[in-house]
């Protein structure tokens, strides 16, 4: 196994330039880092701890651990051309996934000793001599392999393996992992928004020759309010916004009667329940908005019309479902409701200011 | 097995790709497209991704993995015996109910797409020849017409480099299948309004792009052919976030347009994403009498797509439109509502709830909801 992986190694370089094999390095990232899992960046020994608590429960398939052990020899391959930490973090994090899934045990951690890191021990492979294997099959493998070739000192770890062990050791024994999933402090609490809302009500108009004529309005706003986000709890926090509203409003009763573009203006006043998905980057909240909506039917009342209606104003209470994505600062929400059976609709942005 | 990852990792020109999997990290197009700008049938590796990350594990079986789904992805679940010859099939099909308030509720089932597809390559990629044909709905009427919406030479000038000669879609704005939005319905970039043309694609580290000189549909209707330019770029702010604008100018016999548009793509976590273009459009329209009818119409389309869990999305679509006419000012928005679901490699299937909201001189109208149930099935 491992002459093939130095046959792959050597490929790469008969018949594929770094600008190749970095741009497959490139769709094997974009295909593993939709994973928690994917995390080049952190230390091997939180690393370590992280896959204990995570990589059980993450299932992987055969197809996504080969990628995971491609990416690996990639790594280290580039490491052994660049001498950067960052391939061999991601390689040495890469492989300890590979041997802590059983996938390519005895190759991963070949390759783990080779990056400096002691080799992986699962419970069902304690018994095997891996050792003596490792000393033999690398010594032959890897004999025309000049690991310290253009070394830069300041760049590589140049420790002896046995040192780096009982290092690591102490290390894992004092450190204690954070689980990353979730935040308990709200990074931002209070923002701006602006918003655009829509719905539509229902009722009846009447005058001395109409009984009871059904009206339909549509109103939609512009509007402008602030958003407070308190009391995390879990995955969960509470939210609660402040809207006012200016916009305009169309009435109609059938063919007979309708008006378009009535001024109106209203407030909205609301909490909800947020689930954090994905350590915040995505919302997913219920709620319950007060809706005041005025204005809009002075037209009807007034002369020659002289309806009466049974509302001048509308104030109603709306649940809601919302969603919402955050890019640094700002959100994009959408808050999806029903008033009076007809959906009402508020998309906007939010901008987190602390 | 090391073969097949080899073969699809490096051999493969560059997933099954809608605009708004930039969520699984694919911003560019080209990655699974053969066409640079999207549409049209998918490469060898878009296959592949198509049927090994994007699709739903619910009916597989567990001794499958998704080495062997990706090996199974060519055509007809063959694995390719050859590098110059692709060919694909491809079914769209609607059922769609109106109005669903309304005493009868009009439905039927259409038949949107029905296309076979040949791709031919030439010289390691550096020519690619791709055609398709198939049945289409008729314009007017519930029949069947034989159409291509596609056929083209690709020249690959360098890596970073392709003009493309034949009938493709305009290069406008955000290439969705949603084509009853007004960012397409309203600006004659819907379904069957492909053209002939020269159309330059090149890209950088930061931004995509092209340019588009085209004369219309010359060989269906001549007459109304519209002829013009468009460009549309990208920048690329990260793997994930995309901003881009686009321009049209186009003239046909009696309507001349001038369209802008800037859109954004976004990804998140796990494939979900959030996609939209807010765009105008002037249109000077002659009518019977020789008066010119001047339209002004801005446009916004919104989607955003939750990752529910593998092979399954909630979709939420906004549609919105305003246009000012001799006629009048009205507006519309549309919601959509919805679930999409990729059961198994092959198969789309996609379940929407749209409501419809329209303002205007009329006065109020009721809202009007409609339900559409879209399966897509390729090979």
């Amino acid at each position: 196994m491992v002459l093939r992986i130095l046959l792959i190694c050597i490929s790469f370089n008969c018949f594929a330039n770094l600008g190749k094999i970095l741009s497959v390095r490139k769709k094997i990232v974009l295909t593993l880092k939709v994973d928690d899992l994917y995390q080049p960046k952190t230390n091997y020994d939180d690393y370590l701890l992280y896959l204990d608590e995570n990589l059980e429960e993450a299932n992987l398939s055969d197809f996504q651990l080969k990628l995971w052990y491609f990416l690996g020899k990639i790594d280290a391959y580039m490491y052994l051309k660049k001498r950067t930490k960052n391939y061999l973090y991601s390689s040495r994090n890469a492989f300890a996934l590979t041997a802590k899934s059983d996938y390519e045990y005895k190759a991963s951690n070949k390759f783990l000793k080779l990056l400096g890191k002691r080799k992986i021990d699962l419970e069902n492979k304690r018994e095997e001599s891996l050792d003596s294997e490792l000393d033999t099959s690398l010594d032959d493998d890897f004999s025309d392999v000049d690991w310290d070739d253009g070394v830069d000192g300041s760049e590589i770890d140049d420790t002896s393996v046995d040192d780096i062990e009982s290092l690591s050791r102490r290390k894992s024994k004092k450190k204690k992992f954070k689980k990353k999933k979730i935040t308990r402090k709200l990074p931002k609490n209070f923002a701006i928004g602006y918003s655009y809302v829509s719905w539509q009500e229902k009722f009846n108009i009447s005058n001395s020759s109409i009984q009871d004529l059904p009206v339909s309005l549509s109103f939609r706003a512009h509007s402008l309010g602030i958003n407070y986000e308190y009391l995390p709890f879990k995955s969960f926090h509470l939210s609660s916004h402040v809207n006012v509203l200016f916009g305009k409003s169309d009435v109609g009763a059938g063919p007979g009667f309708s008006e378009s573009d009535l001024s109106s203006f209203g407030a909205i006043v609301g909490s909800s329940i947020k689930y954090d998905m994905d350590e915040g980057s995505r919302n997913l909240g219920f709620g319950v908005d007060l809706l005041f909506r005025s204005g809009a039917l002075d037209a009807l009342l007034k002369a020659p019309n002289n309806f009466k209606s049974d509302r001048e104003s509308f104030l109603g209470v709306t649940p809601y479902l919302e969603f919402e994505n955050h890019i640094s600062k700002i959100s994009f929400f959408t808050r999806l409701g029903l008033v009076e059976g007809d959906i009402s609709w508020q998309l906007g942005l939010n901008y987190y200011l602390f | 097995m090391h073969k097949l990852l080899f073969i699809l990792l490096f051999l493969s020109s560059s997933a099954y790709s809608y605009t708004n999997f930039i969520g699984y990290g694919y911003g560019s197009c080209l990655t699974c497209h053969y066409n640079a700008f999207g549409n049209g049938p998918l490469n060898d590796y878009g296959r592949a991704l198509g049927a090994s990350l994007i699709a739903g594990k619910t009916f597989r079986s567990k001794n499958t993995n998704e080495e062997m789904i990706a090996e199974r992805s060519g055509f007809f679940f063959s694995r390719p015996k050859q590098t110059w010859f692709r060919p694909s099939l491809d079914y769209r099909g609607l059922y769609l109910a109106r109005d669903l308030s309304s005493s009868q509720v009009p439905k039927k089932y259409i038949h949107m797409q029905a296309d076979a597809n040949a791709v031919f390559k030439f010289l390691e990629d550096k020519i690619i020849v791709s055609g398709t044909i198939g049945l289409a709905p008729e314009a007017n009427g519930d029949g069947q017409v034989l159409y291509s919406r596609e056929h083209y030479v690709q020249y690959r000038i360098s890596e970073k480099h392709r003009v493309y000669v034949g009938k493709t879609d305009h290069l406008f704005g955000l290439r969705i299948p949603d084509h009853t939005v007004a960012a397409k319905r309203k600006t004659g970039l819907a379904e069957n309004d492909q053209t002939y043309g020269l159309t330059y694609h090149w890209y950088n580290e930061k931004i995509e792009g092209g340019a588009q000189v085209f004369i219309g549909d010359v060989l269906t209707d001549a007459d109304t052919a519209a002829k013009g330019v468009s460009s549309k770029h990208e920048y690329k702010f990260s793997e994930k976030l995309r901003i881009g604008a686009s321009v049209l100018f186009s003239s046909a016999e009696n309507i001349k347009r001038t369209i802008f548009s800037a859109h954004s793509r976004m990804g998140f976590p796990k494939g979900s994403s959030l996609i939209a273009e807010l765009g105008m459009q002037n249109a000077e329209e002659t009518i019977q009498s020789g008066q010119v009818n001047e339209t002004k119409t801005q446009f916004l389309f919104l989607q955003n797509q939750y990752y529910l869990a593998r092979g399954l999305n909630f979709l939420q679509t906004f549609d919105y439109h305003k246009s000012d006419s001799l006629q009048g000012k009205t507006s519309m928005w549309q919601l959509f509502l919805g679930l999409q679901w990729f059961p198994m490699p092959r198969v789309e299937m996609r379940l929407e709830f749209g409501n419809s909201r329209f303002y205007g001189v009329i006065g109020a109208a009721e809202d009007r909801q409609q339900l559409l149930l879209q399966n897509h099935i390729w090979f």
